[in-house]
């Protein structure tokens, strides 16, 4: 029965995350066609998780607009953020440069 | 965690099961900071943890039709899927900052027994089995759930050859289980 007891050290192993790389990819390869190793590793998270209350929490950013976006496409944006969508800040201010030069040529030539 | 919360929790996630992106916003709202300290405490990494935390709640909306409320809490069921996502990711990279491992080299065993203690008031399998290992076997058990540790990690904290440390350790783990169900 060493194989039955290597593979419960193992899939410890595999809850705890003390697996690394190959060997953590291999053996979810193995849990993936093996219920009893499933169930192995099931039981063992099941006993961890005892130690759940130690994680302390912190305030997380808001990172849901992200997710929103990753999983639903667009997200609804307010109106005049839709509206200026894609326009960059250098091109409006290049618009009221304009728009003053504008109003100052014909300023001039109304003047005289 | 109190109970009620826990029913509501289970009952939130069966919303987002059905699709219903206003629970998912509420499930995001009330446990994001678990799932944020739980990203920080093993990745150690502010930025990489934000990122993680998106990769997290993206796989909660795929996943939540297989949650099932019979086997396990909504955070237990959450808390996992965050540590195999903080854990799958330091495992592919081939280093991480290094701050706690200093402060554990000098006494990191004598506090866990305490912590160890502490735990053994739940009256729970885990603890009283943990309580029955070496110090530095269940140290090594504590470190590996909460902090990510690596058997590399492990073997520089406690300045024992990587080798000794997986062969100790898978000892006491199979002694772990032997523990637990007999007491089950």
């Amino acid at each position: 029965m060493t194989d039955q007891t290597d593979d419960i050290a193992l899939a410890a192993e595999y809850s705890l995350g003390l697996l690394d790389g190959n060997a953590r990819d291999a053996f979810a390869a193995r849990i993936s066609s093996d219920p009893t190793l499933a169930a192995m590793v099931d039981d063992w998270d099941a006993q961890f998780s005892e130690l759940n209350g130690e994680f302390e929490t912190v305030q997380a950013p808001n990172v849901m607009p992200q997710i929103e976006q990753q999983l639903f496409g667009q997200t609804r944006r307010p109106l005049l953020e839709r509206l200026f969508a894609g326009v960059a800040l250098w091109k409006l201010a290049l618009l009221g440069v304009l728009a003053l030069v504008l109003v100052k040529a014909i300023l001039l030539i109304t003047l005289n | 965690m109190p109970n009620g919360q826990d029913q509501e929790s289970d009952k939130l996630l069966g919303d987002v099961a059905a699709g219903s992106r206003a629970a998912f916003k509420l499930f995001y709202e009330h446990h994001s900071s678990l799932v944020f300290g739980v990203l920080l405490r093993i990745t150690r990494d502010r930025s990489l943890a934000e990122d993680l935390l998106q990769e997290v709640f993206v796989k909660v909306w795929r996943y939540a039709p297989s949650f099932d409320a019979s086997k396990a809490k909504a955070s237990t069921w959450l808390i996992s899927i965050a540590r195999n996502t903080a854990i799958d990711n330091i495992r592919k990279q081939s280093r991480r900052p290094q701050t706690d491992l200093i402060d554990e080299r000098n006494g990191g065993t004598t506090t866990s027994s305490e912590d160890i203690a502490l735990n053994a008031d739940l009256g729970r399998n885990l603890a009283h089995c943990l309580s029955l290992l070496d110090d530095k076997h269940s140290w090594a058990v504590r470190k590996a759930y909460l902090d990510g540790y690596s058997y590399q990690e492990l073997s520089d904290a406690l300045g024992t050859p990587l080798n000794t440390v997986r062969s100790w350790l898978r000892r006491s783990l199979k002694r772990l289980r032997d523990c637990m169900d007999t007491k089950e």
